[in-house]
């Protein structure tokens, strides 16, 4: 086998060993888990009554926002899941999402308390409260934590009050296992959230319920008032009393049902907030409040009824919400929601476009500037192309979401950043036709919605989240946000053409075409020159933005200093190549390098817990050593290989 | 002469060259990756003074707490040289031409760049200004600066104040003593055991641990230096010292006596004078007065997180007024002064009730420089490059027909 033909091969098996080891991890996440639970004669909900669930707009964090979507936020956050698969014990899997999991749990809490929705990371989690584990990591249900409930809400204690210790930072485990004693308490919150309606199902006869008691609040307020001074409460008093309170708390935390029904609220509220609201305070419009009680009430007693009879009941109660006018105002946001939801835009760009795409890439290095190789190349084409659609449409539904710019926190640069590399790749190759740039283009779509998947198993938490006061500004997010961010997406392409240039000079990949290596020169030339463009611009406006909103220009902030390493180093670069300091080799070499620089400023000054740009994002450290360390490998080979071509 | 004017061309030569710019960059890029790690462990303030400004000449980096034996320069003297370099070498050297015009103009945005740095970094002054709801104030307070003030007081009024300031402090070592002749009062002091973080323990309390000295019941108790160096409480021993060099008893001045009771600062009856003696954060009187109207705090709904803070003020000059909106990313400027929301309480509201605001208040004669260096240097790189990407279209353009 010749020299060429070797390094071809080595470098085929090398790309293909990274997609498949990166696919087996980040896989655990893209794929639904295996099963691991059997209910018995679990009956897995109409798919009508799901699709009409989670429709259901709500006000929670801040924005109006799909049931699906919530329910989509919880799952990830106990299980880091997107859905799951139970046995019904009759050899049949079932499929279960965030919508269904979160109607299991409010509406079939015996069920739910089986399901294994608690991810446990580590064992020694477990191992703190003194309960058994299965393996390292592994899943768990509500009933398996149970015995030892007491043990780990005092643990949570402990760790609270060791939280408060300036000086002391909680380990891994530690935070595990607070993580899991929250995820514990809300999953509690969530099984007796529908306690309420448990009186009328039990007096269906009487017709007593707490949406007709609501009625006679006043009443009952004006008893307890017209009482004399110091009196003791009568027994009819304390009973109530103790009913509202027991009624009110079982529903207090969780789905907020409530719109809001008073003068100048605009916070939705609980079930249970609205209860207690309605007989303390009495400002509540008491027959609105009495309508959705009694529409919610309906549904749980029609839980088990067919679809055709429970649709009717979750639509009616979708209407009475529809008329509120925090959700009117925001129907068009809910529809592109409810588009993105469904669409799972970047998850389907991934799978069905970049992760093939990328395998054709790395199957046409076997035979490159061949007929075959430019039937792949064209296919490559295509997928990236569609890809990119599929990635901006994400990014357009997100836009129209959240009314911003597309950039507005940590999770979003990582799709804007990887259909700009994919768009400015397949533009190079419109420009050049070598075959080169196209190349890059499946494999950094593929790399960056890898990341955007990890990032949301990591954060949890609602990526569509509304903007902080001093972020509230839609022209420097524009302006400054995506200068800088397409920075970003320009030095992370420029370390892929490095890349790509060691690859072909090393192992000789497409070394039949002499001119190739000159041409991945002048295209990573213009790359790091746009980086260097974007990236100082960006810097500036972002200092000019610092001055209005802090006062000051320049504040040495962790995240100001990434934007000016990734200036200064790509000046080295420049300055370097035209003094003659570095040649063909050392300037793919910096390039390659300024990935690292760029992945500091993107990713790891936020993991420093100092600064004004902190978006606490900490938990992902180990991916950007990893990242280094792959970084830090190509160097040293190349570094080895240069060491080689000189002897 | 041939040898001077040789030595001169080979300096120039040096100073102008890309080995140089190249070089600065690198230091420059090191010392920016080093003072972000370093942060963490320092904070902000500490970690900026060491690496980015003029008072040190060389730095020694530390990482995890290790100190590196590195000696680095510190980035103020860095860029010292990358302005000559530039100046020299990236304008006054350069090759003039059309073709060049991008990367003149990028230079001499960037020279713009960094003379406005070099005029913040010696010629601004920031400070806060805490106005409650239907208060008016002119004064705004320095953030790290403290200074001792000497009040005089005439039938509890203030008549004139007398400031030590705060460079004559900061460089004071605890175990220092130092005088300092007033010379327009009928005493002077003298001044000891200077902290610039401490704590005042009142000896009932807490014993001093150290031999600290008890003075009127109180002792003053050195603390770390704070991460966020705006809380330090500067502390310090102080006496009087007749002009005639009788030297009356120690008391304790500290920065934190306002929020102590009973307050640690001294009343001094000299003769028919009264004078109030206290170490505070220096305070400087401002050209216009604010009043605050409303403060308005929004949260979004059912969190707390801040939707909005802003803030409704009359702002008068010399008995005109005018009514100002000043709220996030939309400051006041007037006269050379920049008024920016910076906080709002009191701590722990929901945005209800009585209200107050913090304004950071700014004179920075090089406010808006960056801005049009932005300009300079962005129309510059962008002709630069388009003319470079033009270039190399048609080259490819070019070879494809060929």
């Amino acid at each position: 086998m010749s020299k060429i033909k070797r390094g071809r091969v080595i470098a085929v098996w090398l790309m293909i060993a990274l997609i498949f080891g990166v696919i087996l991890i980040v896989g655990r996440s893209l794929m639904p888990a295996k099963v691991v639970a059997t209910l018995e004669n679990y009956e897995p909900w109409e798919t009508q009554v799901v699709e009409a669930f989670s429709q259901l707009p709500m006000q929670e964090g801040g924005r109006i926002k799909l049931f699906e979507s919530w329910a989509n936020q919880q799952m990830l956050s106990f299980s880091g899941k997107r859905k799951s698969k139970v046995s019904n014990g009759e050899g049949e899997e079932i499929t279960v999402r965030p919508t269904e999991w979160m109607l299991d749990i409010h509406f079939r809490p015996e069920l739910a308390k089986q399901f294994p929705s608690f991810r446990v990371e580590n064992a020694e989690v477990l191992e703190m409260v003194g309960l058994d584990h299965k393996k390292a990591r592994d899943y768990y249900s509500y009933n398996e934590l149970e015995a030892k409930l007491d043990r780990i809400s005092e643990l949570k204690k402990e760790l609270e009050e060791l939280q408060k210790n300036p000086e002391i930072e909680l380990n891994t485990v530690q935070k595990q296992a607070l993580a899991l004693s929250g995820n514990l308490a809300w999953f509690e919150s969530y099984l007796s959230y529908f306690d309420f309606a448990k009186l009328r199902a039990d007096n269906e006869k009487s017709g007593l319920a707490w949406s007709s008691i609501i009625l006679t609040a006043p009443k009952i307020r004006a008893a307890i008032n017209q009482r004399a001074p110091n009196a003791p409460l009568g027994r009819e008093e304390l009973l109530i009393g103790r009913l509202v309170q027991e009624a009110s708390n079982a529903a207090r935390y969780g789905w907020p049902v409530m719109p809001p029904t008073q003068e100048g609220q605009e916070a939705w509220e609980t079930a249970g907030a609205r209860l207690w609201e309605v007989f303390t305070t009495g400002k509540n419009d008491l027959v609105q409040t009495s309508k959705i009680f009694n529409q919610l009430e309906e549904i749980y007693l029609h839980r088990d009824a067919s679809g055709e009879k429970l649709v009717p009941l979750i639509k009616a109660y979708h209407d009475t919400l529809n008329k509120e006018q925090t959700v009117a105002a925001k129907a068009s946001n809910l529809s592109a929601e409810k588009s993105y939801l469904k669409g799972q835009w970047f998850y389907r760009a991934l799978g069905y476009c970049f992760i093939p795409g990328t395998l054709l890439v790395v199957l046409s290095w076997l035979s490159p500037a061949t007929r075959w190789s430019r039937v792949l190349n064209l296919v490559t084409w295509g997928l990236s192309g569609i890809g990119l659609i599929l990635c901006v449409t994400g990014i357009i539904l997100r836009m129209v979401i959240t009314e911003r710019p597309p950039v507005g926190n940590l999770f979003e640069t990582i799709p804007f950043i990887t259909a700009a590399i994919v768009l400015i790749a397949l533009l190079m190759e419109l420009m050049t036709r070598r075959g080169l740039a196209i190349g890059l283009a499946p494999i950094a779509g593929f790399a960056g919605l890898v990341l955007a998947r990890l990032y949301e198993l990591e954060e949890g938490g609602d990526s569509l989240e509304p903007l902080r006061a001093v972020l509230a500004s839609n022209f420097w997010l524009t302006y400054h946000v995506l200068t800088i961010t397409l920075g970003y997406a320009a030095g992370i392409l420029a370390g892929f053409i490095g890349i790509a240039y060691l690859g072909n000079r090393h192992l000789g990949i497409a070394e039949d075409d002499p001119k190739i290596l000159r041409s991945l020169t002048r295209m990573n030339y213009g790359v790091i020159c746009f980086t260097l463009l974007l990236s100082l611009i960006g810097t500036i406006l972002g200092g000019i933005w610092a001055n209005d909103s802090w006062g000051r220009f320049w504040g040495w902030d962790p995240k100001e200093n990434g934007a000016l390493m990734i200036v200064l180093w790509n000046l080295i670069i420049l300055h370097s190549r035209i003094g003659g300091a570095i040649k063909e080799w050392g300037f793919h070499m910096l390039s390659v390098a300024g990935m690292a620089v760029v992945v500091f400023s993107w990713w790891h000054v936020n993991m420093l817990g100092t600064g004004l740009h902190s978006y606490g994002f900490t938990e992902g450290a180990h991916i950007i050593w990893f990242f280094y360390g792959l970084i830090g490998l190509v160097l040293l080979l190349s570094s080895y290989a240069k060491m080689l071509e000189k002897k | 002469m041939t040898s001077f004017r040789s030595i001169l061309s080979r300096t120039l030569q040096i100073f102008s060259g890309l080995k140089l710019a190249t070089a600065c960059f690198i230091v420059l890029f090191i010392l920016t990756w080093l003072g972000t790690l370093e942060q963490v462990d320092h904070g902000l303030y500490q970690t900026t003074k060491k690496y980015f400004s003029s008072e040190n000449f060389l730095v020694l980096p530390e990482i995890n707490g290790k100190m590196i034996p590195l000696p680095l320069p510190s980035a103020y003297w860095v860029s010292v040289v990358l302005f000559i370099n530039l100046l020299i070498g990236g304008v006054i050297r350069a090759r003039k031409g059309w073709k060049k015009v991008g990367v003149l103009m990028s230079h001499c945005g960037m020279l713009f760049l960094l003379v406005g740095g070099f005029i913040t970094h010696h010629f601004s002054e920031r400070g806060n200004m805490q106005v409650w709801e239907g208060e008016t104030s002119n004064v705004a307070k320095h953030y790290f600066n403290y200074v001792i003030e000497i009040t005089e007081l005439v039938a509890g009024e203030i008549k004139e104040i007398h400031v030590i300031d705060h460079e004559y402090l900061e460089v004071l070592k605890p175990d220092q003593h130092q005088f300092f002749k007033l010379e327009q009062l009928p005493f002077d002091l003298e001044v000891a055991g200077y902290q610039k973080n401490s704590v005042a323990r009142q000896a009932i309390n807490r014993a001093p641990r150290f031999g600290e000295r008890i003075v009127d019941g109180f002792y003053l108790e050195q603390e770390d230096s704070e991460l966020e160096a705006e809380t330090n409480i500067a502390g310090c021993y102080a006496r009087l010292v007749e002009k005639d060099s009788t030297k009356g008893e120690l008391f304790i001045l500290w920065g934190g006596s306002a929020y102590m009771q009973p307050k640690v600062q001294k009343t001094i009856q000299h003769g028919e004078r009264t004078f109030l003696v206290d170490l505070v954060k220096e305070r400087w009187v401002l050209p216009n007065k604010i009043k605050l109207n409303d403060m308005k705090a929004e949260f979004y709904p059912g969190t707390i997180n801040p939707k909005t803070f802003e803030s409704r003020v009359t702002r008068t000059q010399e008995g005109v007024s005018e009514d100002v909106l000043i709220k996030m990313n939309q400051p006041m400027r007037r006269d050379g002064f920049t008024y920016f929301q910076a906080q709002w309480g009191p701590q722990g509201s929901d945005g209800t009730g009585k209200l107050f605001s913090v304004f950071e208040i700014v004179k920075n004669p090089a406010d808006q420089w960056p801005k049009y260096a932005l300009y300079v240097s962005g129309v510059g790189l962008s002709i630069h490059f388009a003319l470079m990407l033009g270039a190399f279209i048609m080259n490819q353009f070019k070879r494809r027909n060929v």
